[in-house]
């Protein structure tokens, strides 16, 4: 979304960077367990999720990686940096002046193509069209903020906490390690809370923190600058994006309308917090049936250039 | 809109969107929040969100703004905890504190957050997930039912008359002061004998054993 302003540039910049022989060619990336498996083999393990990021942190200087913690089934949290040049510690990133973007994808183990997503993010600002967009911003990148309940496509945690209802009281692992390590160490400017339930017709829904009792200019910031850019990108492919989350009744008039705005879920706690919180929704691919659509549909995952157009038009014509 | 007799699912129409939420209830931001020692087990949720927390070290008398809950609902169970919503009444006091209560100044980056989860009535707060249980209780808010809780299935008759009056008195009592609410507000500045309080040990908390 920052990088539809700078693709013009964006060929220049890349072609002086491979002529310091300092890019890496995109064939030297790893592929994702979904570009593997052609789209077609369901979301990505947490295995070959992990191992998709050791491999980018390897090939990669501008990438690193370090342990945030570990869940109740024993599955290791990364924090991933993607900085030019490399970030190790947040003292660093603050003191370079740069912005620094947050994202945290699929908090909801059942929601799987942020996470999807998220790969093909990182590969375009490692060796790709994204590349110079690390000349303003560090990115932060946790592949999977629920590793337990991604594995089994469930919404909470092992332990059962619904982890986007959780900033207030911090009882889940996973987030007390995020808010602790990550948000209040390196102080992300602006937050990407990755989901997968938004509502039909729009393939991207988005909402800003919301909460009067956040700052107002922050509140107001995406609402002015971020998301007319991304209606705008999501509308160049021919698609539609628009205000989380769907119907609404007030005072008996039927509307559309954002979901509620306790402190307790990421967008609206890291908007308490004094940084830019965005909630993005992919579409449910079936709000009847999301759970059978997920498995039949996941491997669309939402990102411009790699599902085939007519395939997915053909898709929404059967829906039902 | 979604339509479950469309072809596609939804149909689309022309509607108001709603994106605007107006606050429900508006208070002056203190210059700070005092807790007892009772709230002792919030501090380290406190640290863990960044905030700034100091102990008084000597006792001393604040002028304070302090809420009392008339009534404490409990509506929805979720994640452990009977979600619980008051309504307060704020009293204007000399309040003594001892050595070993907190000061949580909000003249710090996590302000909004601070007001927000301290102040009683907001959706989202201490008192909300029962950080305060131990303290505000939940129970009967009308002298009826306060005394049905009293009775227990017993007949008026089989207490005696005085017993009866002396309860009835000081159940009013009771309704009449509420509880106090352990988030109290310090809206000047006053002189605080206080010091930071540091973690007592740092190290990577895990909640889980293995």
């Amino acid at each position: 979304m920052i990088t539809r302003s700078s693709f013009a540039s964006v060929t220049t910049a890349l072609a002086l960077l491979v002529g310091a022989g300092t890019a890496l060619a995109a064939q030297q990336l790893p592929q994702t367990w979904q570009e593997q498996n052609n789209f077609r083999a369901g979301p990505t393990p947490f295995a070959p999720l992990m191992q998709f990021w050791h491999d980018l942190d390897e090939v990669s200087e501008l990438v690193s990686m370090q342990p945030l913690t570990r869940t109740l089934l024993d599955r290791e949290m990364f924090l991933v940096t993607i900085a030019q040049p490399a970030m190790t510690n947040p003292q660093d990133a603050l003191r370079s002046g740069k912005t620094i973007v947050l994202l945290a994808p699929s908090v909801h183990g059942g929601e799987v193509s942020p996470k999807e997503a998220t790969q093909l993010v990182a590969k375009e600002l490692v060796a790709g069209e994204l590349r110079s967009v690390l000349d303003d911003v560090i990115v932060l990148i946790l592949p999977l903020v629920n590793p337990d309940g991604g594995e089994v496509r469930r919404r909470t945690n092992e332990a059962g906490y619904d982890m986007n209802r959780d900033y207030v009281k911090l009882e889940s692992q996973e987030i007390q390690a995020l808010v602790t390590q990550v948000l209040t160490e390196w102080t992300p400017d602006i937050h990407v809370d990755g989901h997968h339930g938004g509502s039909v017709p729009y393939v991207i829904t988005y909402q800003g923190t919301l909460n009067p009792a956040a700052d107002a200019e922050l509140r107001a910031y995406p609402y002015e600058h971020i998301f007319p850019m991304i209606r705008e990108a999501v509308r160049a492919e021919d698609y539609t994006s628009f205000d989380y989350s769907g119907t609404r009744t007030v005072d008996g008039v039927l509307g559309w309308g954002s979901t509620s705005v306790e402190a307790r879920k990421h967008h609206v706690y890291t908007g308490l917090t004094n940084s830019i919180g965005i909630g993005g929704d992919h579409r449910r691919t079936d709000a009847r049936d999301p759970g059978r659509n997920h498995r039949r549909r996941s491997h669309r995952v939402g990102l411009r250039g790699h599902v085939p157009r007519d395939r997915a038009r053909v898709d929404a014509g059967r829906r039902r | 809109m979604p339509d479950d007799d469309a072809e596609l699912g939804y149909t689309l129409r022309d509607v108001p969107v709603y994106l605007r939420w107006e606050p429900t209830r508006t208070t002056t931001r203190p210059v700070g929040y005092v807790l007892p020692p009772g709230m002792a087990a919030v501090v380290p949720l406190l640290l863990d969100h960044d905030i700034a927390v100091y102990r008084f070290r000597e006792p001393t008398t604040l002028d304070a703004e302090v809420y009392y809950a008339l009534g404490v609902n409990r509506d929805n169970y979720f994640q452990g905890h009977y979600l619980k919503s008051v309504e307060v009444e704020k009293r204007r006091e000399e309040l003594e504190v001892a050595a070993g209560w907190y000061w949580i100044p909000t003249a710090q980056s996590r302000a909004n957050l601070i007001s927000y989860i301290m102040e009683p009535e907001t959706d989202d707060n201490l008192i909300t997930w029962g950080f305060a249980d131990h303290i505000i209780q939940v129970r009967p808010s009308t002298l009826e039912e306060m005394m049905a809780a009293f009775l227990r299935g017993r007949d008026r008759s089989e207490i005696l008359p005085q017993q009866l009056a002396r309860m009835e008195e000081r159940m009013q009592e009771q309704l009449a002061e509420g509880q106090r609410v352990p988030m109290i507000r310090v809206t000047t500045h006053q002189p605080l004998p206080v010091v930071r309080v540091a973690p007592f040990n740092e190290y990577q908390r895990n909640r889980y054993y293995r």
